[in-house]
């Protein structure tokens, strides 16, 4: 026999209570007569009747003890293992998305959810099982299917709000595989219904309850923050904000700029009901720092009223050019602006002390360690070949890489080139029929860039879309592009780093001030950082260098934080709110405690009236 | 009173002739008990203990047992010719003796 609520057990304390009054009660009170006869009698009649004269005295005492033995027994819920009818399995999804941080729902729209999936669990009957999903960046399994309310309430309670967007797609596909082959399967959604995911999931028969939380929209936020170069003049920098008024009302603000904790410019802001402001600011800057943006907006949502960006000093990229000579690609390369150049005919060295190297048609005696941008090399590690293939006609490119941005490739010809497979550490972004053209990719924190032909037996040197391409390639491979790019991440998305020394236990500054160790992989420089569901400024730590990243939420959808009525699945399907289900609520605990009560009221009244 | 009991008592006073009339003496508490709870009965004649638990709820028992021992007393003299008269213990001594006792025929 097993117990559902064996905490009912600390109850039995009450035992000893029931006979400490029951030894009060025997303390006989004396009481002199004339003559003790009547009572003999009266006792001789009365026992006559009476069955186990001599459990008499205790009778009372056995039966009460009895009474609240089973009481307790019965509140500590025990079963056996046994067959019975098969319950229902419920899947509770919780969005612990940044928008459900909103105060609309006093303490958070959290709380509410918190609350409302606790009642549901209340209704649960003795077969039905639920589990409880967060989600979150990622979806996490917070308690698997039981039917052990404290199991499920506390699990429940240890749900927090996080700083990032709704990722509620992967919890309904989780919740769908769970509820396959379920007779009886339901899903319990939790949410604001701020989620722009769920557009992707088809719900096929799955019978889905939607809980919205929330009673308004009354936001401004911050939902883009970007820094840029200033084109006028390089000693500035531009940074781009977009804000938001998603309320219902006009938003009166002040708009703050902050460089490095110090406020730099500061500008008033009429935004009209659902009106979408662009903000420019221009900036002077020195070093390396962090650009912040703050909105004094005191509405339901904190998290958007703020937003930070690194911004790190654009340097000069050095690159190593290795050729016998191609003068469209020397020219392509020096027309890129804020570069310098270096050509040489062999590389020797395999840590060239430059941001990236050029190899045209040169396998070099040491392959290098920096980003490299490969032409018609091969290399052991990094792409085999042994076949070519004439004229090979090009069919397709990834014009949304940023290699091929404004690049176009149909008026190409191309005599030879090397037949490869994909590799591993690659993607192919520009193919013909028999071989891939163009291969970029990333291995062990390098960056390459692999073509498989002989520029100058092409007629693409002669196109503009070359130059384009050898533009975009630098920026793609500069470490300094790359490195920008990695050190502004959305909430809850990975942070990447290269350390530049080795040895040293590398430790993250979290927002909150608290330190965290970094584990790098052995033999590696690179480190990876997942732990980012706050927002705000991270700072990773190693020897004597930092790293610095910020993590924004910056997100219209979170923004936009106006409870939905319904959810839209799929291309055709639609949620709407659900009210508590129907159900039979067991209120025998509360029968039982009653119970308990009038005994222990019982004996405390018979105690007054018998001293 | 003989814990024995009054029978044989009053049956040797007949025998030996004597014109026998029974005043029988309670306390009110003897009749109509008002303390209840766990009791530790002590006889005040022969010191004798005895242990009683008694409420409210056993005062009907209780007074029926005496009023079935009144009854079979009375029963008891009747078939012999003793008067009997019932005086409770808070009793006007006057009433019963000018009163009582003479409608009783005691004396004149």
């Amino acid at each position: 026999m097993n117990f559902l609520s064996p905490y009912a057990f600390w109850l039995a304390v009450t035992l000893p209570i029931v006979l400490v009054f029951y030894l009060l009660k025997r303390r006989r009170k004396v009481q002199v007569v004339a003559s003790s006869m009547l009572w003999r009698k009266f006792l001789a009649e009365t026992q006559a009747s009476a069955p186990f004269q001599k459990l008499r005295h205790h009778w009372l005492l056995i039966f009460q003890l009895l009474i609240l033995a089973l009481a307790i027994l019965a509140m500590a819920r025990p079963y056996f293992s046994g067959n019975v009818s098969e319950g229902g399995l419920l899947v509770v999804i919780m969005d612990t998305s940044a928008s459900m941080q909103s105060t609309d729902v006093p303490p958070t729209r959290m709380d509410a959810a918190i609350k409302e999936a606790g009642d549901l669990i209340d209704t649960l009957s003795d077969t039905d099982q639920m589990m409880i999903l967060a989600a979150g960046r990622q979806t996490r399994v917070l308690q698997s299917a039981t039917s052990e309310k404290n199991k499920l309430q506390r699990a429940l309670k240890s749900i927090e709000a996080s700083d990032t967007s709704t990722y509620l797609l992967d919890a309904f596909k989780l919740a769908r595989t769970l509820a396959e082959g379920q007779k009886l399967a339901e899903i319990h959604l939790f949410s604001d219904g701020a989620a722009s995911d769920l557009n992707k999931f088809e719900p096929t028969d799955l019978n889905i309850s939607y809980h919205p939380i929330g009673t308004r929209s009354d936001n401004v936020g911050i939902v883009s923050l970007d820094v840029r170069p200033n084109p006028d003049d390089e000693t500035t920098r531009a940074i781009f904000a977009g804000v938001v008024n998603y309320s219902t009302n006009r938003a009166d603000l002040i708009v703050e700029l902050q460089w490095n904790d110090q406020t730099i410019e500061a500008r008033p802001l009429e935004l009209e009901p659902g009106s979408t402001d662009s903000q420019v600011f221009i900036a002077p800057q020195s070093e390396n720092g962090i650009f912040s943006l703050k909105l004094n907006s005191d509405d339901d949502l904190a998290i958007d009223n703020q937003a930070s960006v690194v911004s790190l000093l654009p340097k000069p990229a050095r690159i190593l050019l290795v050729t016998r000579g191609n003068r469209f690609l020397e020219k392509a390369l020096s027309s890129i602006n804020n570069i310098e150049l270096t050509a040489v005919d062999q590389l020797t060295d395999a840590s060239p002390d430059v941001d990236l190297v050029v190899l045209d048609k040169i396998t070099p005696l040491a392959w290098p360690a920096v980003n490299t941008l490969a032409m018609h090399v091969t290399h052991t590690n990094w792409i085999e070949s042994a076949n070519t293939v004439e004229s090979p006609v090009i069919v397709d490119w990834k014009a949304a890489h940023p290699l091929l941005r404004f690049v176009q490739l149909d008026d190409v010809q191309i005599a030879e080139t090397l037949e490869v497979k994909t590799p591993n550490w690659a993607m192919s972004v520009v193919e013909s029929t028999r071989t891939p053209l163009i291969l970029a990719g990333e291995k062990e924190g390098q960056r390459m860039v692999w073509t498989g032909f002989d520029t100058l037996q092409s007629t693409w040197p002669l196109r503009i879309s070359f130059p384009i391409f050898i533009a975009n390639a630098v920026e793609w491979l500069n470490p300094m592009t790359s490195q920008a790019s990695m050190v502004n991440v959305r909430t809850g998305d990975a942070m990447i780093a290269t350390l530049e020394e080795t040895g040293s236990n590398p430790v993250m500054l979290l927002p909150d001030g608290q330190k965290t160790s970094v584990i790098a992989n052995p033999g590696s420089r690179q480190v990876i950082f997942a732990d980012t569901l706050r927002q705000g400024i991270y700072r990773l730590q190693n020897g004597s260098t930092e790293v610095v990243f910020a993590s924004n939420l910056a997100d219209a959808s979170e923004s936009d934080n106006g409870p939905r009525e319904e959810l839209n699945l799929g291309g055709y399907s639609q949620v709407t709110r659900t009210g508590q289900k129907r159900a039979d609520l067991e209120i025998w605990r509360w029968l039982v405690l009653a119970a308990l009560i009038v005994l222990m009221l019982e004996w405390w009244y018979y105690h007054k009236r018998t001293a | 009173m003989d814990p024995e009991g009054y029978e044989e008592g009053l049956k040797a006073l007949l025998g030996r002739g004597f014109h026998v009339h029974v005043i029988l003496v309670l306390s009110r508490e003897e009749l109509e008990p008002n303390v209840y709870g766990d009791l530790k009965v002590v006889d005040s004649e022969s010191g004798t203990v005895q242990e009683v638990t008694f409420g409210k709820y056993r005062l009907k028992a209780y007074q029926k047992t005496v009023n079935a021992f009144l009854e079979q007393f009375k029963n008891f003299c009747r078939k012999r010719a003793i008067g009997f008269n019932l005086a409770p213990s808070d009793t006007d001594l006057d009433q019963l003796l000018l009163s009582d006792l003479r409608k009783a025929m005691l004396w004149k």
